[in-house]
């Protein structure tokens, strides 16, 4: 017992300094500037999706300013909750972050950088072509926190394909239309498919089911914050879709329909219609995941008495009170929001936030919706989200909504709910 | 006549608990070699052609799934070699010595372990960052570890209990230190135990979510961050991407497993006090 292989010290020694080591900061010495987004933020500015032809916007902008870009992506939810804990320290090392306009609430907000100033000293070109509503989901109190950069507006598609199996051809014009397209869109194929004529991801938050809402005059609160929940446009597109889930035209997960599912879905001939975002058209005639390439088209959603409706989320360029490098920051942001970048980035598969950017032929030639697309947009309304309860109100909607289509509460009692339960949120 | 239906009874009993423990993992799997449109296809589709096109396209799409494989190995290992060390320490301890203090820590300890995690990365996200210790290895290795101690040191204790006094008293008066007594007597003892624990925490590392989330941005990235973002909220799901990813990713702990299996059901334990 007289050998020792290693003394207590030596191993507790070596331990110690194996964990120093790999606590040295990875951080490289050269100037970085790190952007807290989506996956998709980076490639449609960097062009990294192949087929795209926006080319790599990002990476010119880094060459030309000697700047290495470490881009962090993670999924929506979690980048907004590292970015509130970013926040939260003396120094963040985040410089730019993409935010959605549902989580851009007042709380935030005071978190961010105010953008006005910098926009007057170096303001990005044609800005007033970003459309004032756009910018108002990312003002408070009128003072604008972040960039608006991605759009992404619903519509209603549709296969058509199912469409020509069941004696109908192009898109339902009116929300009368659309209803009675759904009922005579339900039905099972001959290879044993069912069919449902209508998806809506009700199960992934409110923006999809309030477009449809929307259709029938539905509103949860309005820019100044009065609650309309339990309005008659509410209750009459309550009633309809509740009917629809009835008769099995939504499908009978309806309440907890993710997007994923509702893709799925459409691109395996499930669903005949669903509302859902423009940019799934890609998605939803993807040769290698759906069985309809090419025959799965976009309108926009028909509103009741004419006219069309539409439910936008807008993603923005925002800066950290707390980044370290404000300039750089804003000079990248200024950058990849100029016209002539917009329709780059749209053509990297972008929603763009300039309307001017669907009048260029590439952009046409390339998206084969940009047309309905901007029909969409002009008439779209976002869900303000100027109070720091906004997301709960969200889920409020949700979570009422749901109980009326499956039946749970009746569409009048669930509106009722829903009224005074937002309407606590935003006093509170 | 009864013995033929218990037997079938019990058949199907066995098939059935496969189908549940076994069926969605085989569907990864399987699924992972099909044509992405043929993944959820109706009526399902058994009989295809495999093709390691999903496999392609993870390689092409998603460099970063490959890449954030090797922080995954690093963190695992480390987690895993410094939960095991500190257990079995932790564990010698608990069992040969007794106390008021030692009795309090062993409460303390696996109080501890029931804050639910969410709670716990709050006050350390500003701690670990005031520590310049953001995005890097160690930190994900100290917390991985220290997630587990408490309960790796209690299985520890067990086996150690199970280790006869006796040979350290021999092991002593044959003039071996206690460190000497514990690395040549008691490790070699406890190592189907050591070894069972590495395994939990192992797979615990190997998988975790949450805390790579909160404190990693690039350089030690896992691979479990990427495969969430292969589960995409904006275009989605590309399951056939998403399916060849688990299958590598659940490769490496199977392949432990069935390596370690023999390991872990011998009782290496047997016979040590017959001398």
């Amino acid at each position: 017992m007289s050998k020792t292989i290693m003394t207590r010290r030596q191993a507790l020694a070596t331990t110690a300094a194996g964990i120093g080591l790999l606590a040295a900061p990875a951080i490289a010495q050269e100037r970085t500037l790190t952007i807290l987004s989506h996956k998709v933020h980076e490639n449609v500015a960097r062009g990294a999706v192949a087929g795209t032809t926006g080319g790599d916007i990002a990476g010119e902008w880094a060459a030309q300013n000697g700047v290495k870009l470490n881009w962090i992506t993670a999924d929506i939810d979690p980048i907004h909750d590292r970015l509130q804990r970013e926040l939260a320290l003396r120094q963040s090392s985040i410089d730019v972050a993409l935010i959605i306009n549902k989580y851009a609430t007042p709380r935030l907000s005071r978190l961010l950088e105010p953008l006005d100033p910098w926009q007057q000293r170096a303001g990005i070109a044609e800005f007033g072509g970003i459309p004032s509503k756009l910018l108002d989901a990312v003002r408070i109190d009128g003072n604008l926190f972040a960039v608006p950069y991605r759009h992404a507006t619903t519509g209603m598609h549709y296969n058509e394909a199912l469409l020509a199996e069941r004696g109908l051809s192009g898109a339902p014009t009116s929300i009368e239309q659309f209803i009675d397209y759904a009922r005579k869109l339900t039905f099972t194929r001959s290879d044993g498919t069912k069919v449902n004529g209508l998806s809506v991801p009700a199960g992934a938050g409110p923006f999809a089911v309030l477009s449809l809402l929307s259709a029938f005059g539905a509103e949860i609160y309005d820019a100044n914050l009065n609650v309309k929940a339990d309005g008659p446009g509410m209750v009459e597109g309550l009633k309809t879709m509740n009917q629809l889930f009835r008769e099995g035209v939504l499908p009978s997960n309806y309440a907890t329909l993710s997007i994923d599912e509702v893709i799925t879905s459409m691109q395996l001939g499930q669903s005949a219609m669903s509302c859902d975002p423009f940019a799934r058209f890609t998605s939803h005639n993807d040769p290698r995941r759906s069985k309809y390439p090419g025959q799965i088209k976009v309108a926009p959603i028909p509103a009741k008495g004419g006219g069309f409706v539409a439910m936008t989320e807008i993603w923005a360029f925002a800066v950290p009170k707390n980044a370290q490098q404000k300039e750089l920051s804003w000079s990248f942001v200024r950058e990849l929001s100029s016209p002539a970048n917009t329709i780059r980035a749209a053509l990297n598969g972008n929603g763009p936030v300039r309307p001017a950017a669907y009048s260029d032929s590439r952009l046409q030639q390339n998206l084969p919706y940009t047309k309905e697309e901007a029909i969409a947009i002009a008439n779209a309304a976002t869900l303000p989200s100027t109070f720091d309860a906004s997301a709960q109100a969200s889920t409020v909607f949700m979570e009422e909504s749901q109980a009326a289509v499956i039946g749970l509460k009746t569409p009048e009692r669930a509106a009722a709910d829903m009224r005074r339960r937002v309407e606590a949120l935003i006093k509170r | 006549m009864l013995k033929l239906l218990s037997h079938a009874t019990k058949i199907s009993g066995m098939a059935l608990f496969m189908l549940w423990s076994v069926g969605p993992v085989l569907f990864i799997v399987v699924s992972s070699l099909k044509q992405p449109i043929d993944i959820f296809a109706y009526p399902p589709q058994f009989l295809f052609t495999p093709t390691f096109e999903n496999y392609v396209s993870l390689w092409n799409s998603w460099p970063a799934f490959f890449e954030t494989m090797g922080n995954s190995l690093i963190v695992s290992i480390g987690a895993t070699a410094l939960a095991s060390a500190v257990s079995f320490l932790a564990g010698y301890a608990y069992s040969r010595f007794s106390g008021t203090w030692l009795a309090a820590s062993a409460f303390y300890m696996i109080a501890i372990r029931l804050l639910p995690p969410i709670v716990v990365t709050l006050p350390l996200f500003p701690v670990v960052d005031f520590l310049g210790m953001s995005d890097t290895h160690a930190t994900l290795i100290v917390l991985y570890a220290a997630f587990w101690v408490s309960l790796f040191t209690m299985i520890m204790k067990t086996f150690i209990d199970e280790v006869p006094r006796e040979l350290d008293e021999a092991a002593f008066v044959d003039g071996a230190t206690r460190f000497q007594t514990l690395w040549r007597v008691i490790l070699p003892l406890a190592v189907q135990g050591t070894l069972a624990g590495a395994i939990f925490v192992f797979v615990f590392s190997w998988n975790e979510y949450l805390f790579a989330l909160i404190f990693t941005t690039n350089a030690a990235k896992t691979t479990p961050l990427v495969i969430s973002e292969v589960m995409d909220a904006i275009y989605g799901t590309d399951w056939g991407v998403l399916f060849a990813g688990v299958t590598v990713q659940i490769a490496p702990v199977v392949a432990l497993v069935a390596c370690a299996q023999r390991l872990l059901i011998a009782g290496l334990t047997a016979g040590s006090v017959k001398g």
